[in-house]
């Protein structure tokens, strides 16, 4: 590491790093090894955090799965009513898993973005405490009965609090490494990066002070919920993912980003365009006119970043398929991709009026958000765990028949989930459209397709329990240390590699 | 009511227009000029394009790096 001037001769304390006036002249190179070194404890501390609310979200999904084909079961558990199992694994999986390993992920790659000594590490160990106890909190909080029946903002008061301020103290250090980083281009995964560690931050808290600490008249709560709702999926999930599948795909294949050009373009109009979208959720609902139909036409506008980025996917990796078969991270980084544009463009049309009638207060909307958080974040998160956990604890993956197991679990179940889901919504829309067909009846349409989902559901979270087993294995470094990555198949010598690559 | 429409209004418009001084930023820095060579900043002499960084099997010695080591 070759290192210039520095100005500041002592350790920049946090305060320094906040100030506007504190300069420090940026170190011109720092090793890869390095970066990982300062970063291993917390980024295998959020991915540990997040695979344990992973588990145990898991399985009050499988209890909340199974009430829906016997609602007796656990019925007499007040803890474990579905009215609070339901939101109880929600949370558990959006804030507890999905934010916490999409921390884990975007602090490596900031870091190694922004190529720099990382600083303030205490900073995120702080961050995971709190943050974790404030998850601890609202689970069960929620559990216990002191949910606030807002969806996606069900922890009680007292638990949210924690948790902004434990993600709150993440967003800070992103923003100080993104200051102090090397000279030169921005790459678009950072700009996705920081903004979602900014979005994030200020939707919770504005929705929060909106709905709970300074409540707006109860009709209006509604936008409220559904802007925070859509967002936290659009300007934090999101962002996070794509970041990823633009650093991972280039990284894994050798080859640059198809377009540049539409990758940039692809940020700023979901930058521009996102934060209307919401409101689709509301079409048929007492609100004015132009509030919905301003989210119907943003909604629309969100073709742009989703097609720029599905053209850049594809014409990245075309030429180079055949590494699906090798690459465990590239496959589900891939599936994760194509999950992406899918789910966008579903998205898209259930902000059509009549599609929105038949669709909304169904199944189907149930199967459109897993395919989105699932077959899209979470497949990408996975292949980001895949590539960045042996580069931290210096050890391959032990097992390749775990990995392939878990990918098939995964994969096939969220779309057995997701088809399932779908076809369950479209009778029960149309049957509920229908003045003939009673409300049970419609109901008694979905019992077959619900049953697929519990089955679903097992396999998912089979696929976790191998993904568990694996990092636990990875962080004792089981098995023989191997001078080669863990493979998915271990083909022939050179010709199937030229032929992959 | 209508206040709080508006309100909520103005909360969007606040995040489009955060995304436009973000933008602002951006051009200012020169992020928005030669983007093309934007896509070559993950690649350097260490890693360098044409080399795969995860699970290529079967390589020639040095056509895929070993991720125990040299990173």
């Amino acid at each position: 590491m070759s290192v210039a001037t520095v100005e500041s001769p002592a350790k920049p304390t946090l305060v320094d790093s906040l100030l506007p006036q504190h300069r420090e002249t940026i170190e011109d190179k720092v090793d890869r090894a390095e970066i990982d070194q300062t970063l291993r404890g917390p980024v295998l501390l959020y991915i540990g955090f997040a695979i344990f609310w992973l588990l145990l979200g898991s399985l009050l999904a499988l209890i909340a799965s199974v009430k829906l084909n016997v609602p007796g079961f656990l019925a007499d558990w007040s803890w474990l009513t579905f009215g609070r199992v339901r939101p109880a694994h929600l949370n558990a999986v959006a804030y507890g898993w999905g934010a916490q390993v999409g921390v884990g992920v975007a602090l490596w790659l900031m870091a190694r973005l922004c190529r720099v000594p990382v600083r303030h590490g205490g900073l995120l160990y702080a961050s995971a405490g709190i943050y974790n106890f404030g998850i601890l909190l609202g689970i069960v909080g929620i559990l216990a009965g002191h949910g606030t029946s807002v969806e996606w903002l069900e922890f009680p008061r007292y638990a949210a609090i924690v948790v902004f301020a434990g993600f709150a103290l993440v967003s800070i250090w992103m923003v100080i490494m993104f200051r102090f980083r090397k000279p030169g281009h921005v790459y678009v995964s950072q700009w996705y990066i920081l903004a979602a560690f900014f979005w994030f931050p200020w939707l919770y808290a504005t929705a929060n002070i909106v709905i709970f600490y300074l409540p707006v008249q109860a009709a209006v709560q509604g936008p409220v919920n559904w802007w925070y709702g859509h967002n936290a999926l659009g300007l934090f999930f999101t962002p996070i993912g794509i970041a990823s599948t633009y650093y991972l795909i280039p990284k894994v294949i050798g080859r640059p980003v198809y377009s540049y050009q539409l990758s940039i373009i692809g940020f700023w109009s979901l930058a521009f365009f996102y934060s209307w979208n919401g409101m689709h959720h509301l079409i048929g609902g007492p609100f004015p006119a132009w509030l919905i139909s301003a989210s119907v036409v943003a909604s629309f506008m969100m073709v742009i970043p989703v097609v720029t980025t599905a053209i850049n996917h594809h014409f990245t990796m075309v030429g180079h398929f055949g590494a699906l078969r090798w690459s465990p991270t590239l496959r589900f980084v891939v599936f994760g991709a194509v999950c992406y544009t899918i789910s966008s463009i579903q998205g898209t049309s259930m902000a059509i009026r009549w599609v929105n009638q038949v669709t909304h207060f169904t199944h189907y909307t149930i199967g459109h958000a897993h395919l989105g958080l699932y077959g899209f974040y979470t497949m990408v998160m996975f292949g980001a765990v895949y590539y960045i956990v042996p580069r931290l604890v210096d050890w391959e993956w032990p097992s390749a028949n775990l990995i392939r197991w878990h990918f098939w679990l995964s994969g096939i179940g969220v779309l057995f989930m997701f088809v399932s889901l779908s076809v369950a919504g479209l009778f029960q829309g149309l049957a509920l459209e229908d003045p003939k067909i009673s409300f049970i009846t419609s109901v008694n349409y979905t019992k077959a397709f619900l049953w697929m989902r519990s089955l679903s559901g097992i396999m998912m979270t089979a696929g976790h329990i191998i993904f568990a087993t694996s990092f636990a294995l990875i962080l004792r470094h089981a098995g023989a240390r191997r001078a080669r990555p863990t493979l998915l198949t271990q083909p022939d010598e050179p010709a199937v590699l030229a032929a992959a690559v | 009511m209508a206040y709080t429409y508006i309100f909520i209004a103005a909360a969007i418009l606040a995040a489009v227009v955060m995304a436009l001084i973000g933008f602002y930023y951006a051009a200012r820095q020169g992020q928005l000029r030669s983007v093309k060579d934007g896509s070559m900043v993950i690649f350097d002499a260490e890693e360098p394009v044409g080399l795969p960084t995860d699970a290529f099997p079967g390589a020639e010695p040095g056509s895929v790096r070993p991720r125990t080591s040299g990173r």
